[in-house]
């Protein structure tokens, strides 16, 4: 009796938790939103400086989720399935984005390729614009996303080993024809939900960005930048319904996460 | 000489995986590379397929020294002891796999696949996935996806180890066999010294990354050269003073002594025929082992192990028996010494 109590104030608290944290404000964004009439919102999302962001953001999420795809599958594949002395320090080094604020994040861009930093004769010379520009939210936003994929396959590959890839190189193949025919089909669903990860966190990413940025409307602003404009003008309307923009892209992308999970699950009984 | 190592050396950070290993295999033999875990056995066989690289040492091939060849170059086969079957694949896909790298056509791969179906006896699994599978089954698909592209030589690594005990003792004779009748040359790593007697040709002894003996089952239990072979191999017991047993005398240079059960002759005091090369123990322990009681005998302090036949006269623990030692391989530091009871000789020639 005792116990079923336990476990009904358990849910409860663990339910209200999520409606008071979670769930309320999601649906005040979307209720303050549409507070002044669908018109108003409209008119907030489709004004030229929040589809410019919208198209910044959708464009640095795609390039740093091809760049993090990429480097986080060699990464993993580095690091699973051949023995070498750096190893660790690899790890941990792959981990720091994960442990390091945003905000620092971007300034060590700053740093490096700002005014200020060892890289700006170069960049000069060159007449490549990083700080304050759209080459440097990109790198910002890879620099903070890049550990989702790897992390997700090191301890999937790791736990597989690699006698099916030696197997596979002993009969004479050769290395991409056994990762597409070894390797991805094994570790295709753990890919996913590193990428629905990585996408997820670049879509929303604000620190790092917000120090690179430079905040110049319709060039360097991104889809949260550009929230945090709108609210800090006061137009609180105007900020919930283009905040509300990045809410509904993150619900589907939940739901894509939770399919993959399911998928995931079924893939271990299997 | 089909596959003949050099003097080959490998290290793995501090560990010394292989110490100057030379040996040489016939064509067409089965070879088994026996040894406790740790001895070296896999790293052996990995260098040989090519998935290591040694130290220094030559291996050579066919007479072509393969070092700088790439593994998937040397037209061997390989059964991982973990059999590493592509897990999304089917049966068929898998048998198939290293025939499809060849680009070979399809009705070639087809008939290929199914004749090492019916030669390993998979008929009716092709569509099945390894996890559908026994470990029996496994094994054979590993085997068969191994024998696929015709390699010229087969590895196998620890083949039996992850099956259990009932079917072991099936698959060991069936891979004899199978192997016999492919006719491939084909080296086998395991540490079980039953296993490598019942399927081996000749075996290779590994302790410590060097090689301790080669030669067929029957040589290395009836002359073993070094220690580590005289108590690795057969049944055996080891005793420290020898000397004290009737009719052995210490050797120079020879601390402990190896006895096999066959060695030993166990009767009941009443029954003793040379007295003189014996002498009387006391039974510690008698358990039976299905085919004899196994007594545990204590001769003055020195306890040893021996065989006694079912349906002679029962003997009960506490029992004085009389305990004739026919043989005895004597072990130095490096060598071994097979000695004769030299009372039993003698009055063997005296009564005749």
């Amino acid at each position: 009796m005792r116990e079923k109590a336990l476990k009904i104030i358990l849910i409860f608290i663990g339910a209200a938790f999520i409606v008071i944290m979670l769930i309320m404000p999601l649906l005040t964004v979307i209720a303050y939103a549409l507070r002044q009439g669908w018109n108003t919102f409209f008119n907030a999302i489709s004004d030229p400086y929040a589809i410019k962001a919208l198209k910044l953001t959708l464009f640095t999420t795609i390039i740093s989720l091809v760049v993090n795809t990429v480097f986080g599958i060699f990464a993993a594949w580095a690091i699973t399935k051949f023995n070498f002395r750096a190893k660790q320090i690899l790890i941990t080094l792959i981990d720091i984005p994960f442990s390091i604020s945003p905000i620092i994040a971007g300034l060590i861009f700053i740093v490096v390729f700002g005014r200020i930093g060892w890289a700006y004769p170069l960049l000069e010379a060159l007449n490549i614009k990083v700080v304050f520009a759209v080459p440097g939210i990109v790198l910002a936003t890879i620099f903070v996303t890049f550990p989702f994929v790897s992390r997700e396959l090191i301890p999937l590959m790791n736990s597989s080993g690699s006698d099916e890839e030696e197997a596979a190189a002993l009969m004479g193949a050769k290395g991409f024809y056994i990762f597409r025919k070894i390797t991805l089909p094994h570790i295709k669903w753990s890919l996913l939900y590193g990428m629905i990860l990585c996408t997820a966190r670049a879509l929303g990413e604000f620190g790092a960005v917000s120090v690179v940025s430079g905040h110049l409307r319709g060039k360097t602003n991104t889809l949260p930048l550009h929230v945090e404009i709108l609210y800090s003008e006061f137009n609180l309307t105007a900020a919930f319904s283009v905040a509300s923009l990045l809410v509904i892209i993150a619900v589907i992308i939940l739901i894509l996460r939770n399919l993959i999970e399911y998928r995931l699950k079924r893939g271990e009984n299997d | 000489m089909y596959v003949e190592l050099k003097s080959i050396n490998k290290n793995f950070s501090n560990f010394k995986a292989s110490d100057n290993v030379s040996f040489s295999i016939k064509k067409g033999q089965l070879i088994g590379l026996l040894g406790p875990s740790g001895s070296g056995k896999t790293t052996i066989l990995r260098m040989i397929a090519g998935l290591e690289v040694p130290d220094s040492g030559d291996i050579y091939i066919n007479g072509k020294l393969v070092n700088n060849i790439p593994a998937s170059k040397r037209g061997i086969g390989f059964v991982f002891q973990s059999y590493a079957l592509f897990r999304y694949m089917s049966v068929f896909d898998n048998i198939a796999f290293g025939l499809k790298v060849q680009k070979k056509d399809s009705l070639y791969i087809k008939d290929r696949v199914n004749e090492l179906i019916k030669l390993t006896g998979l008929s009716g699994l092709e569509k099945r996935r390894p996890h559908q599978l026994s470990g029996g089954q496994k094994q054979r698909v590993a085997f068969a996806r191994a024998l696929a592209p015709s390699p010229h030589l087969l590895l196998l690594d620890e083949p039996f180890a992850a099956i259990d005990a009932k079917v072991r003792k099936e698959l060991r004779s069936w891979l004899k066999e199978t192997i016999s009748k492919v006719g491939i040359t084909s080296i086998f790593v395991t540490h079980d010294q039953d296993e490598a007697v019942e399927v081996a040709d000749e075996i290779i002894i590994t302790n410590k990354g060097r090689i301790e003996q080669v030669g067929t089952p029957s040589e290395i239990y009836k002359n073993p050269l070094t220690p580590f072979a005289a108590e690795f191999i057969g049944e055996s017991f080891t005793i420290d003073d020898y000397w004290k047993i009737n009719g052995f005398d210490k050797a120079e240079g020879f601390k402990s002594a190896v006895l096999r059960p066959e060695f030993v002759h166990v009767s009941l005091p009443e029954q003793e025929v040379y007295p003189h090369a014996s002498q009387r123990g006391v039974v510690e322990e008698v358990s039976f082992r299905g085919n004899a009681f196994e007594l545990l005998i204590n001769i003055n302090g020195t306890r040893l192990a021996s065989r006694y036949p079912l349906d002679n006269k029962a003997i009960n623990k506490g029992d004085e028996v009389s305990v004739l030692i026919k043989r005895l391989f004597l072990l130095g530091d490096n060598n071994v010494l097979k000695v004769e009871n030299n009372l039993f000789k003698d009055q063997a020639i005296f009564f005749i």
